[in-house]
C-alpha cells in the first residue's frame, strides 16, 4: 500500500498516511485530485479506481471516505477488507465511533493504524492484540502522567492542591 | 510469521530460483491456515487468517511459475482452499481471486484449471460491481492461455461495454485488446475510440492511445484506409499527450511500406487525400504533433497526386506557417516540407516570400530552415540532390571515420597542434604526471587543459554518437544521423530493421472457414445471452441481436481455428523463452574454458601457498626432491597452467621439453608426446572440452602403460585413467583399483572389456569428491592384469591432486553476495589457556597454535 486517506464528504482530509516518501506538494497535490474524482463518483459505482499507475481502493462509512493507494498486482478485495478491518477496529476502541471521534482523538486513530499497518502491510491481523495494544499504550501514557505531576516541583500551594484534585480526577477516570 | 512473510515476498519477487526449497513448508503452513490450526483471534468474519492465506498463495505462485515439479507439491492445498473458500463473504472472494491467479499462474493443471474458470465465471456474473470488476481482471489475465473462457462470457463482456461505469468499461477494453486479433480488430478499436472520446483522465487516455496505436500498426496491411483513419483520429484524439515513438513509427510504417508498391502508393496517396482536406476544413483545432506528422507526409509525398499542382499544398502550408497556434518547432516542419515541395513555377514568390520572412526570425531553428529554403528553391539541381524525391528510404552513406576532417587534422598538425590521444591514455599520462608532480598547484594548469582538449576533440565523435543513439534503429544509427543533420534533425532517421519485424504472420483464414464460427458463435451466443440476462433486466430482442451482432463481431476469430492464432502467439514466446535458456546453456560451455584462465591464476597463486605441491602433478615421480627444480618450475607454471587448458600440445612442447630435461631421459621424448596426443583423443567427448590438468603417466611397464589427468567439471572432478596396453598380445582381466584416504573416490566407467586388444586403451572414469580437506590429495591405485599365458600381475601407481583442482569460482553478483554476507563469515572464536610451562608464555602459545593452524 502507497498510502491511505480519511477525507469527509465535504472533501475535508480527516486523517493521512504515506508509506511512501513523498514531497508535501506533492501529497497536496495528490490528495486534492483523488478527493475530487473520489467524490465525484456515484455510490453504485466499482470501489475500485485506476488512477496514474495506481490503483485506489475506496469505501464509503456514513460520511467519511477511507481511501487507500496500491499496485497494480496487489488483491483489491484485500484492500477493502483492511479498510473494514481498520473501521471495525475504530468502533470497538470508540464504540460506534462517528468522525467527530475521529476529529478529536485522531492521535489514537493513527496509534491503531500503526498498530495494524505497518509499512504499508496488514501487520496485526488479530483485533483483539491490537486493541490490547492501544490499551496498554493508554495505560502507560496515564501512568506517565501521574509520575509527572508527582515529581514536579510544587510552586505554591495553590498549585499543589490543584493537581492533588487533578489527581484524584485521574485515580477515579481509571478506576 | 505474517511479518516475515511480507520480506519473504518481496525477496521472492527478485529471486524465485533461490527459495524453492522452501515450498513444502509454505505448503504446509498454509495447510494448516486453510484447516484451521490457527487461534480464533485470526479469523476475519469466520475465514482463519485471511491476509496470510493471500500472502501465501501470492508467494506460491512466484515460486511456481513455470515449474513444474514445484507446483505439482501445490495443486492439493490450491484445490482445498477453492474448496474452503465458500462464495459468502468479499474476504473469500479475495482469497478465491487470489487462488485463480496461482493457479492460472503456475504449471497447468487441468481440472484445477477447470474449476478457477468456473470461479471466473461466477466473478464475472456477479451482481456486485466489485466483483465483476475483478472477474474482468481475472479473465483479462486469464484470457491470453485460455480465450475460450472469453466466448463463453461474450454476452457478459458486451453488457459491460455499455456499463455506465468507466472503470468497468476501460477493463473490459483492456480484455477486448488481449484477444485482438486480424478479423475482429475493426471493431475492437472502434470500440477504444468512442471510450477515448468521452474518457477525460490523462493517464488512461495516454495508455489507451498507445495501445490503439499498436493495433492499428499491427494490422495495417488489411484495411488501408481504415488504417490512415484510425491512426488520424488518435492523432487528433490523443492530442499532444501521446507518446512520442506512435507518429514516429507510423510515419516508418508509412515510409518503409510493405510488400507490395502499388498498395504502398495507395495508402501513400490515401493519406496525402486525407490531410489535404483535413488541412482544407477548420486546421486550428488540430494538434501540434499531428500537424508535424501531416507536414512530412505532404512534403515526402504529395507528389504522387497527379491531379493538381503542389501550389495547393504549399498555399495551405502557409496557411498554417501564419496561424498563431503554431508552436515554432511545427514551423520547422512546415518549412522543411515546403523545401521539398517548391520545385519552380508560380509557387516561388510564394516560397520567397515565407523565407524573407522567416529569415529574419528570432527563433535559429526557424532561420535555418528558411535559409535553407530560400537557397534550395532558387537551385533545383542542388534541391534534386540534397532531397532526392521518393528516396528517403534509401540509407546515406555516412563516413563515420570523418575522413572529411583529415585535411583539417593534418593542417593543425603541421601547425604544430599535439596529436590526438585516445582518453585513457591521457588519464594514464595525467596519473603519472600526478604521481612525479609533488606541488599540488601545479597540477591545475594540465587538468585544465587536458579536460578541455577532451571536450574540443571529442567532440565530433560525441556528437554522431548521440545523434545516433536518437534514431531509430542501432544498426542505421550513423546512416540515420547524418541524415538528420542534413535534413531536419532527429525526424528522418528510418531504420529498416524496425517495426515490419513485429508484423504477425497472416495466415489467409479463409471465409467460408470464418463464417461457421461465426454462427456458431451466435448460437452459443443465444444460450449464453439467456444465461447472463437472469441477473441483469432483460433487453428487448432487438437489443438483444444488437448485442449478438456485436458479439459475434467481436469474438470471431476466437472460435476454434483463430483462437490458434491466438495460442500461437502465445507460444512463440515461450519457445522464445525455451530457445534462450538453451542458448544460455550453450553459450556457458564456451565460457568454461574462458573460466579455466582464472582457475589457472588461482592455481599460480595457491601454488605459491603450497609450496608448488601442484608440481607433483604434472610430474609425480620425476621431480620430488629435486629442490633446484622447484624454482625453475615455479616460474614456468604460469604458462604451463594455461597451455594444460589448451589442446594444442605443439605450443606446449618447449616448456614440456625444459622439463622433462631435466628429469627424463631424451631419447623417451618425443614417442612421450605423441603418446600423450593420443590419449587426449581417448579423452571422452563430454569431458574433452573442459579444461583438464595434463595428462601424466604414472607407471609403465613392458606390457601396459598407465596415465591419468583430471577434468575439471562444473560440478566435480573427474579422474581419467588411461590404460593402454603397449605389448602385442591382449591383456585380460584388468582390475584398476583407486582409493584415497582423503578423497571419496566414485567409479563412472570402469575398464569397459575383460581383454584389452593390443596397442589400444582403455578409459576410465571416477568421480573424486573431497572427504576432508587438505593441501593435497594423494591417490594411490593399483592394476591388476593377465597377459594371455601367464600369470597375473600388479603394479602399484599413485597420483597427486592439488586442493586447487576442487575448488570452483563463485559466481556472484553483488547483490547475492550481499545477501550472503553473514554466511561467509567464518569467525571462529576460542578461548585460550596460555602454556605456562615456558618462560615466555605468550610467545610458546603462539607457536604452537602457528604450528597447529599452519598458518604461513
Amino acid at each position: 500500500m502507497q498510502f491511505m486517506l480519511l477525507f469527509s464528504r465535504q472533501g475535508k482530509l480527516r486523517l493521512q498516511k504515506w508509506y511512501v516518501p513523498l514531497s508535501d506538494k506533492e501529497r497536496k497535490k495528490i490528495s486534492r485530485d483523488l478527493v475530487q474524482t473520489i467524490l465525484a463518483r456515484k455510490p453504485k459505482m466499482c470501489s475500485f479506481l485506476e488512477w496514474r499507475d495506481l490503483k485506489i481502493v475506496y469505501k464509503r462509512y456514513a460520511s467519511l471516505y477511507f481511501c487507500c493507494a496500491v499496485e497494480d498486482q496487489d488483491n483489491e478485495l484485500i484492500t477493502l477488507e483492511i479498510i473494514h478491518r481498520y473501521v471495525e477496529l475504530l468502533d470497538k476502541y470508540f464504540g460506534s465511533v462517528c468522525e467527530l471521534d475521529i476529529i478529536f482523538n485522531f492521535e489514537k486513530a493513527y496509534f491503531i493504524l500503526d498498530e495494524f499497518l505497518l509499512g504499508g502491510e496488514a501487520q496485526e491481523t488479530s483485533k483483539k492484540n491490537v486493541l490490547k495494544a492501544i490499551e496498554q499504550a493508554d495505560l502507560l501514557q496515564e501512568f506517565k502522567c501521574r509520575k509527572h505531576f508527582c515529581f514536579s516541583p510544587a510552586g505554591s500551594r495553590g498549585t499543589t492542591e490543584r493537581l492533588g484534585r487533578n489527581w484524584a480526577d485521574i485515580e477515579r477516570l481509571a478506576a | 510469521m505474517s511479518a516475515s512473510l511480507h520480506i519473504y515476498l518481496q525477496l521472492i519477487q527478485e529471486n524465485p530460483e533461490g527459495y524453492k526449497d522452501l515450498v513444502p513448508s509454505f505448503v504446509t503452513i498454509l495447510t494448516q491456515v486453510v484447516g484451521g490450526k490457527l487461534p480464533m483471534d485470526f479469523n476475519y468474519h469466520s475465514v482463519p487468517a485471511p491476509w496470510l492465506q493471500i500472502h501465501l498463495l501470492r508467494i506460491l505462485s512466484l515460486l511456481g511459475k513455470n515449474d513444474q515439479s514445484t507446483s505439482e507439491i501445490m495443486y492439493d492445498i490450491l484445490d482445498e482452499s477453492l474448496r474452503r473458500a465458500e462464495m459468502n463473504h468479499n474476504i473469500t472472494y479475495a482469497i478465491l481471486y487470489e487462488c485463480v491467479k496461482c493457479i492460472y499462474t503456475i504449471y497447468p493443471k487441468s481440472d484445477l484449471l477447470e474449476k478457477a474458470a468456473k470461479c471466473i465465471g461466477n466473478f464475472v456474473l456477479s451482481a456486485k460491481i466489485n466483483l465483476k470488476y475483478l472477474g474482468l481482471k481475472a479473465l483479462t489475465y486469464v484470457v491470453q492461455q485460455d480465450p475460450k473462457l472469453a466466448l463463453q462470457h461474450q454476452m457478459t463482456i458486451i453488457e459491460c461495454l455499455d456499463h455506465p461505469d468507466l472503470i468497468i468499461k476501460r477493463e473490459t477494453l483492456e480484455l477486448l485488446f488481449r484477444i485482438t486479433n486480424d478479423q475482429n480488430v475493426t471493431v475492437i478499436v472502434e470500440k477504444m475510440l468512442d471510450f477515448l472520446r468521452i474518457s477525460k483522465d490523462d493517464h488512461t487516455s495516454m495508455d489507451l492511445v498507445g495501445k490503439v496505436a499498436e493495433l492499428a500498426e499491427k494490422y495495417p496491411y488489411k484495411y488501408n484506409e481504415w488504417f490512415i483513419e484510425t491512426m488520424n483520429t488518435i492523432f487528433s484524439l490523443g492530442g499532444d499527450l501521446l507518446q512520442p515513438d506512435i507518429p514516429h513509427s507510423f510515419l516508418k510504417l508509412l515510409s518503409e511500406g510493405f510488400d507490395s508498391v502499388e498498395e504502398d502508393k495507395k495508402l501513400r496517396l490515401f493519406a496525402v487525400n486525407s490531410y489535404i482536406s483535413l488541412l482544407q476544413g477548420d486546421s486550428s483545432k488540430l494538434p501540434q504533433r499531428f500537424l508535424q506528422v501531416i507536414c512530412w507526409v505532404l512534403g515526402e509525398y504529395s507528389h504522387l497526386r497527379e491531379d493538381d499542382e503542389p501550389d495547393v499544398v504549399l498555399r495551405l502550408l502557409a496557411k498554417l506557417l501564419d496561424m498563431k497556434s503554431s508552436s515554432s518547432e511545427t514551423k520547422c516542419w512546415i518549412l522543411m516540407a515546403m523545401t521539398k515541395l517548391c520545385s519552380g513555377g508560380a509557387a516561388l514568390t510564394l516560397v520567397h516570400d515565407v523565407s524573407e520572412t522567416y529569415s529574419s526570425s528570432l527563433d535559429t531553428m526557424l532561420r535555418q530552415r528558411a535559409h535553407e529554403l530560400q537557397i534550395l528553391s532558387q537551385d533545383s539541381d542542388l534541391q534534386a540532390k540534397v532531397l532526392p524525391r521518393s528516396a528517403s528510404m534509401e540509407p546515406v552513406e555516412v563516413d563515420s571515420s570523418l575522413s572529411f576532417l583529415d585535411g583539417f587534422v593534418s593542417e593543425a598538425l603541421a601547425a604544430g597542434a599535439a596529436p590526438y590521444k585516445p582518453p585513457h591514455q591521457r588519464q594514464e599520462e595525467l596519473c603519472r604526471l600526478k604521481a612525479l608532480n609533488l606541488e599540488p598547484y601545479g597540477l591545475s594548469l594540465p587538468i585544465g587543459m587536458s579536460s578541455c582538449s577532451i571536450t574540443d576533440r571529442q567532440s565530433p565523435t560525441l556528437l554522431s554518437i548521440s545523434s545516433g543513439l536518437s534514431g531509430d534503429s542501432n544498426d542505421f544509427s550513423h546512416k540515420g544521423s547524418s541524415k538528420a543533420l542534413k535534413l531536419d534533425g532527429v525526424k528522418r532517421t528510418w531504420g529498416r530493421g524496425g517495426y515490419l519485424a513485429q508484423k504477425e504472420p497472416t495466415e489467409g483464414v479463409p471465409q467460408i472457414e470464418a463464417a461457421s464460427p461465426v454462427r456458431s458463435l451466435n448460437q452459443r451466443g443465444d444460450t449464453d445471452g439467456s444465461n447472463s440476462q437472469t441477473p441483469t433486466p432483460t433487453p428487448t430482442p432487438e437489443c438483444d441481436q444488437e448485442k449478438q451482432q456485436l458479439a459475434s463481431s467481436l469474438f470471431v476469430g476466437l472460435a476454434s481455428q483463430s483462437s490458434v492464432s491466438l495460442m500461437g502467439k502465445f507460444e512463440p514466446t515461450s519457445q522464445r523463452f525455451r530457445r534462450k535458456t538453451k542458448a544460455s546453456g550453450s553459450t556457458e560451455q564456451p565460457t568454461n574454458p574462458l573460466v579455466s584462465p582464472s582457475d589457472g591464476a588461482d592455481n599460480l597463486l595457491c601454488e605459491n601457498l603450497l609450496d608448488s605441491s601442484d608440481l607433483d602433478v604434472s610430474l609425480p615421480e620425476q621431480t620430488q626432491g629435486v629442490p633446484q627444480d622447484l624454482t625453475a618450475t615455479n616460474g614456468s607454471c604460469n604458462p604451463e597452467e594455461e597451455l594444460a587448458d589448451t589442446d594444442t600440445k605443439g605450443v606446449n612442447t618447449p616448456i614440456i621439453r625444459d622439463e622433462r630435461v631435466t628429469a627424463e631421459p631424451p631419447p623417451h621424448k618425443d614417442p612421450d608426446r605423441s603418446k600423450y596426443l593420443c590419449l587426449t583423443s581417448h579423452l571422452p567427448a563430454e569431458l574433452s572440452a573442459l579444461s583438464r590438468s595434463k595428462i601424466t603417466p604414472l607407471c609403465s611397464n613392458q606390457s601396459l602403460d598407465v596415465s591419468a589427468c583430471h577434468v575439471q567439471k562444473e560440478d566435480s572432478v573427474v579422474l581419467v585413467v588411461f590404460v593402454s596396453n603397449c605389448s602385442d598380445s591382449f591383456l585380460q582381466q584388468i582390475r584398476l583399483q583407486v582409493n584415497s584416504e582423503e578423497l571419496e573416490v566414485s567409479c563412472v566407467c570402469d575398464c569397459p572389456s575383460e581383454e584389452l586388444k593390443s596397442h589400444s586403451v582403455a578409459v576410465c572414469q571416477y568421480f573424486l569428491s573431497v572427504r576432508r580437506p587438505s593441501a593435497h590429495f594423494d591417490l594411490s591405485a593399483a592394476v591388476s592384469w593377465q597377459l594371455p599365458a601367464g600369470s597375473p600381475q600388479t603394479a602399484q601407481f599413485s597420483y597427486k591432486l592439488p586442493l586447487t583442482s576442487f575448488i570452483r569460482a563463485l559466481r556472484l553478483s553483488t547483490e547475492e553476495y550481499g545477501a550472503m554476507w553473514l554466511d561467509y563469515s567464518h569467525d571462529t572464536k576460542q578461548n585460550l589457556t596460555l602454556l605456562d610451562d615456558d618462560q615466555d608464555p605468550l610467545t610458546a602459545t603462539l607457536d604452537v597454535l602457528k604450528r597447529k593452524i599452519q598458518l604461513h
